[in-house]
């Protein structure tokens, strides 16, 4: 078991190689030159070479290649060419922001998507399920910023109980005293719960929508698997056992827990996208948004640390979700602590629902 | 190794064989109103936006109507700039529509034979592994990273999302090829000495190519949503250029101050869009299975 433990995490070591590599040549091979986005159209050449010598960008390939490795592992990932800021800092003091809302809309996606799924399931052809099936391909042709749009418009624009798209704290919000640089953990920090309160009830627009957005394909995806199983023999006899329901369903679940864990783990990937969108419309001062902004301006340390990041923390989440899918199904961990397998829970032949932008 | 006299041999009975099974696709007593309607859509919208005289202009401004709410002049009312939001919102079908087939075609073309040959070895695993880092990146940060640094013309949209949607049909592909890789009919093409090409397209890819094209259908439609929300972040078609994503994002501070019109109309379009493609794929699915059951 600690072998293959072992194998997934040097996978995932390689892949984090790969991922720098990648968040690089995205960045350096492209065309484009940072320091005319930086000065302008109208800069002369001597001032070019003079800003290519302060972002190293006069050095060889391989050279900065090297270098971006060597720092990146060190844990330095570079200052904005704009601002001139930390770009690690500014990650940890955005990310709380975004996990603000990200975390809980997560939590509401999968609750629903497993309610509404197992409901629509268990009544399948009837008239929850048409309903659901319905509901569901309506959610499902719309975009993120389709749903805050029509969220806002109802809840804010006609009903006026949400608070306007303006970011995260009100004007007469006092900020806490900074001890961490990240407003959400500050409030929390000093006790200011008036503080946490009002971020959180801004928060709630764009928790719903998350919650909403991904609530449809996790459900989608919760149906197609409990039908299936809900229809085989070992459902029929646990059922002619005289088992309870509720048991019946939990060995239900177990045998598609395979492949909603495998789909949470998209969902989240999918999610960090889906913060840029959410983030640039309620002007929310999160990592998406931030990020999106450096993309816009060309500004690579904080193209290429956001890739990183994120791409490193969905790999940690592959690699935690094998671990576990094969310590929690005997058949794979019989393979697994066998011989040699590079079984991907990603293999997962019965993933069909398309995850959006993914 | 070619068999004379078996059907679908010749090129002529072969072109024939299509002919006769495109004509069985159209003409299906399992094509319900909706399916035909969702068609029309798909097709319809940008010819409509090719051949259609437009009202007003749909890239020039008129400053005598800023924000005029729809009625008979102007049918969906205008933007801010004082533009039609009908004569934009369909011209932008000209545009967003192909870009997502275009895109979707080109994920087909890469993504399929990838898959198809991935099945077995190292450059196999290899590849998967590679296709495994790529599902864990921010999809929409990569392809507007891509795309501004491509310069962001509508070849450039076409590209990222592309490789975006790639990784799907890898995934895809190959699981299709290692559940038929045992199957008897693909035994006995490599027994008789069939070419790995020949056996991958002949006789693995034409069992599979229904959960193929129904992945397409779908991932036409998720493009469609990716295109419109790059162009409601700024990334994509320029400024006048409609697009719906644009409008949308143009509209979003009419649409706070109540005035609905300048975001509602180019979204209908886009849900009208992309709920078609959904319906194609959903009635698609319902005849592979029909068929599969018939076998």
């Amino acid at each position: 078991m600690i072998r293959y433990i072992a194998s997934r995490l040097a996978i995932a070591v390689g892949l984090l190689l790969g991922l720098m590599t990648l968040s690089f040549g995205l960045v350096s091979l492209l065309p484009g030159d940072p320091a005319v986005a930086l000065l302008g159209e109208y800069a002369t050449p001597a001032d070019i070479a003079r800003i290519h010598g302060e972002l190293g960008l006069d050095k060889p390939l391989w050279e900065r290649y090297v270098e971006y490795i060597g720092r990146t592992i060190s844990g330095d990932l570079g200052h904005s060419f704009f601002t001139g800021s930390s770009v690690s800092q500014e990650l940890w003091t955005r990310l709380p922001n975004t996990l603000v809302y990200l975390v809980p809309g997560l939590i509401l996606a999968l609750l629903l998507g497993l309610a509404m799924g197992t409901f629509a399931a268990y009544r399948s052809g009837r008239l929850p399920d048409k309903t659901f099936t319905a509901g569901v391909s309506v959610l499902m042709a719309m975009p993120e910023f389709v749903l805050a749009l029509l969220l806002l418009f109802v809840f804010y624009q006609q009903l006026h109980i949400a608070p306007a798209p303006l970011g995260m704290l009100s004007s007469s919000d006092i900020p806490p005293p900074k001890v961490t640089g990240s407003v959400v953990l500050d409030a929390v920090i000093a006790g200011k719960w008036k503080v946490f309160g009002s971020i959180f009830s801004r928060a709630v627009l764009p928790i719903v929508t998350m919650g909403l957005f991904f609530a449809a394909p996790f459900g989608k995806t919760v149906r197609t698997g409990l039908l299936q199983i809900l229809h085989s023999p070992q459902i029929e006899f646990a059922r002619a056992c005289g088992l309870r329901p509720f048991q019946v369903y939990r060995y239900a679940l177990s045998d598609v827990r395979a492949a909603l864990m495998t789909y949470m783990v998209l969902l989240f990937a999918a999610a960090l996208s889906g913060a840029a969108i959410v983030e640039s419309v309620f002007s929310w001062p999160g990592i998406g948004g931030w990020s999106l902004d450096g993309v816009l301006k060309g500004d690579m340390p904080v193209i290429q640390g956001f890739v990183f990041v994120m791409g490193a923390t969905s790999l940690l989440g592959y690699v935690v979700l094998d671990t576990l899918i094969t310590l929690l199904d005997p058949r794979a961990r019989a393979v697994a602590i066998r011989g040699r397998s590079s079984r991907s829970s990603l293999d997962t032949p019965s993933l069909d629902t398309p995850i959006p932008h993914q | 190794m070619s068999v004379q006299g078996l059907p679908g041999t010749s090129p002529g009975l072969r072109a024939a064989g299509w002919a006769q099974r495109g004509r069985a696709l159209v003409l299906s007593r399992s094509n319900n109103a909706l399916t035909v309607a969702a068609a029309v859509v798909i097709i319809g919208l940008p010819l409509l936006a090719l051949v259609m005289p437009y009202p007003h202009s749909p890239l020039a401004p008129n400053p005598n109507a800023v924000a005029v709410a729809p009625n008979g002049t102007y049918w969906f009312g205008t933007d801010g700039n004082g533009m039609d939001i009908f004569s934009r919102t369909i011209e932008a079908a000209k545009l967003d529509l192909p870009i997502s087939l275009a895109a979707t075609a080109l994920a087909l073309v890469v993504g399929v034979p990838l898959g198809l040959f991935a099945t077995s070895g190292r450059v196999g695993d290899v590849l998967m592994r590679v296709v495994d880092a790529f599902a864990a990146l921010p999809t929409i940060v990569i392809a507007v990273v891509g795309i501004q640094l491509m310069g962001g013309s509508a070849l450039d949209v076409v590209f990222a999302i592309a490789v975006v949607a790639a990784p799907r049909f890898v995934r895809l592909s190959r699981a299709a090829a290692l559940s038929l890789r045992s199957a008897r009919y693909v035994e006995a093409a490599v027994a008789i000495g069939c070419s790995p090409l020949r056996v991958a397209f002949n006789h693995v890819f034409r069992n599979a190519y229904g959960v193929v094209l129904v992945q397409a259908t779908l991932t036409a439609a998720n493009a469609l949503g990716t295109i419109a929300a790059l162009n409601f972040l700024g990334v994509g078609a320029k400024p006048p250029q409609p697009s719906w994503g644009g409008m949308i994002s143009e509209g979003f501070s009419m649409l706070i101050r109540g005035e609905w019109w300048a975001s509602a109309y180019p979204t209908l379009a886009m849900l009208l869009a992309i709920g078609s493609l959904n319906i194609l794929a959903g009635a698609l699915e319902t005849r592979i299975e029909r068929v599969e059951r018939a076998r």
